[in-house]
């Protein structure tokens, strides 16, 4: 048992970084996305004996992380954590392609969205997963993955023409 | 004018400025000191082992599915004047509430129509395997503490007045690991409650291959906390999943060795005669949930190898009867977690080729009809017109049905729904 749980604790060390980043671009929350985290690990480490192939070990601690970001967005009445967090969020290097205002409107654009439609963008956009591998993280067919992102691109297009027409129908003002 | 047509090379190229490089500094120390508190499941006991994530990504839309029949269903049925949504509020039946493990961690109720999500008992603690007493007025339930080698067993004053005011009693203390169906079982009394725990006795051979309940022994608990658990019933005999007769003078059990056989036991209230009910066998999954029948003269279970059947065995020593396996299609899938309604119907989860979890019932000796897919787990009400089940392919729901299989109400934010929910008892 301790051998397993030192190994256990190797991969979470290999996979806290990444894992994280994806939670907190899921639920857009520092603290919330360590939470998910931290379930992620722990449904992880309740059910690794049930996993058949571990081959699929990333995908399906992937799988979990949403689940609980899921869970952790749904949550209404979060505990205030007595312990303080400290906060350390290296941020890239800015495109410079992208200009700050698209940066906030696509920021807004992405706010809107249910959990469920971030999580698909960050697997798909971000982590570049193909369609078949997003499915299998999101447990649903492919059929239904794909629809969905259609759908999502067309729901964060209309956000963001209707933010462009904003100032326009407001008399044109900066 | 700006166009967005490039939305997906904008998309990646905001998604890669705005991820964080790093997790926050303590993030890892926290999570490996929450994952060295928490008890790894069998491998058996997990839906990972015998769902693949591929089965579970093809079901994902079949919840959808049966939304618009069901909801069909519900409005004919409505027109027809022949159900009502809630039939057990407005009825006056003893139908309460609902009590399950919340995604925090803390107990929360709904009412029997699902509406009304509030916090019941709150904790720092993750309170699980939550058990209403037979008057309804506490429940019990495992609080998995940080920091402590075992678990205690609390009992709660539920009356729903206080949320967060009333503080438990530890009737049990420090107990080893949860083995078998995990809920506690509260004597029809509602004076004791009895669980199967892990000990530091092993019997003979590796437990690693006698399975989850190897060392495990029934325990007894006084609800009011005077006095500690006992360990009770024979000393040297593995046991899991202890059960009270109706009339509170036996306690039944599944018994022997999960890589072998297991069987059915029952001992008196007191640990004594100690005896084997059945000579049917199972291995695995056998026993892991037993249930009386309301009149106390048989006992329904899983049993079997290598697929796992549905029987009931009477206790007066008479022929156990397969009541699940119909026809060879029905014998080759898996059935398991019978419950008894209190009109002595029986509900359970049967698998089908391994792609489909359907809750099952079977009135008298009718034949078993397939009420719903994709639940498991199921609880009857206290007046036997609903069940309220785990969602086989979500974490997080729990959904309430009739007796038809249409569904009522869906229960989001649920925590740990593996052993679904516990309905309270009203009038007694």
């Amino acid at each position: 048992m301790a051998g397993d749980r030192d190994a256990f604790t190797e991969l979470q060390r290999a996979t806290i970084d990444k894992l994280y980043a994806i939670a907190r671009l899921i639920l857009r929350d520092g603290d919330r996305a360590q939470d998910a985290t931290q379930e992620a690990y722990i449904a992880a480490w309740r059910r690794l004996g049930g996993l058949r192939d571990p081959d699929k070990f990333e995908p399906w601690l992937r799988r979990l992380l949403v689940n609980a970001c899921y869970q952790e967005s749904r949550s209404a009445s979060r505990r205030a954590k007595v312990e303080g967090r400290v906060r350390s969020i290296d941020i890239a290097t800015p495109d410079p392609a992208l200009q700050s205002a698209d940066r906030d409107e696509l920021a807004g654009a992405l706010e809107i969205l249910a959990p469920e439609q971030r999580a698909l963008i960050v697997l798909h956009y971000h982590l570049g997963l193909p369609m078949d591998q997003t499915a299998l993280i999101l447990g649903l067919p492919v059929r239904t993955v794909k629809s969905r992102l259609h759908r999502t691109k067309q729901q964060m297009r209309t956000t963001l023409e209707a933010n462009a027409r904003l100032p326009l129908t407001a008399g044109g003002t900066p | 004018m700006t166009s967005y047509d490039d939305l997906d090379r904008r998309l990646t190229a905001w998604l890669d400025e705005e991820v964080a490089m790093h997790a926050p500094i303590g993030l890892l120390e926290s999570a490996t000191g929450r994952v060295a508190r928490t008890r790894p499941l069998p491998g058996w006991a997990t839906t990972e082992r015998w769902i693949s994530m591929e089965t579970r990504a093809l079901l994902g839309t079949v919840p959808r599915v049966l939304i618009v029949p069901a909801t069909i269903g519900l409005l004919a049925a409505l027109t027809a004047g022949t159900i009502v949504i809630g039939s057990a509020v407005t009825t006056g039946s003893s139908n309460g509430l609902i009590v399950y493990q919340h995604a925090s961690g803390d107990l929360w109720t709904v009412e029997p129509d699902g509406s009304d999500p509030r916090p019941l008992v709150e904790s720092d603690a993750t309170l699980s395997a939550p058990a209403w007493s037979p008057d309804g007025r506490s429940v019990a339930c495992w609080p998995t503490a940080t920091g402590r080698r075992g678990s205690d067993l609390i009992v709660s004053d539920a009356d729903g007045s206080d949320a967060n005011g009333s503080d438990p009693i530890v009737v049990a203390s420090d107990v080893g690991e949860i083995t078998g169906w995990g809920l506690p079982d509260w004597s029809p009394d509602g004076t004791r409650l009895a669980f199967t725990a892990a000990t530091s006795v092993t019997t003979e051979g590796d437990c690693s291959l006698k399975g989850s309940f190897c060392g495990s022994r029934v325990f007894v608990a006084a609800s009011d906390g005077q006095t500690d658990a006992v360990q009770t019933g024979d000393p040297d005999l593995d046991a899991r999943t202890a059960a009270w007769s109706p009339d509170g003078s036996t306690i039944a059990f599944g018994a022997g060795d999960a890589a072998g056989y297991i069987r059915l036991y029952a001992m008196d209230a007191d640990g004594s005669n100690v005896r084997q009910v059945s000579d049917l066998q199972g291995v695995q999954w056998a026993l892991l949930r037993i249930d009386w029948s309301p009149d106390g003269t048989s006992i329904v279970g899983t049993s079997g190898h290598p697929e796992w059947d549905i029987w009931i065995f009477p206790t007066d020593g008479g022929r156990e009867s397969n009541v699940s396996a119909m026809d060879v299609e029905t014998l080759l899938v898996d059935q398991l977690f019978p419950t008894y309604a209190p009109d002595g119907a029986i509900a359970w989860w049967r698998g089908g080729d391994g792609l489909c979890g359907c809750l099952t019932i079977r009135e008298g000796a009718a034949e078993p009809v397939e009420l719903t897919e994709g639940t498991w787990a199921p609880t009857w009400s206290p007046d036997g017109q609903f069940i309220v089940a785990q969602r086989q392919d979500s974490d997080g729901e729990l959904i309430i049905i009739d007796r038809s299989g249409a569904v009522q109400a869906t229960i989001d934010g649920v925590g740990d729904a593996s052993f679904g929910a516990s309905w309270q008892h009203l009038g007694r």
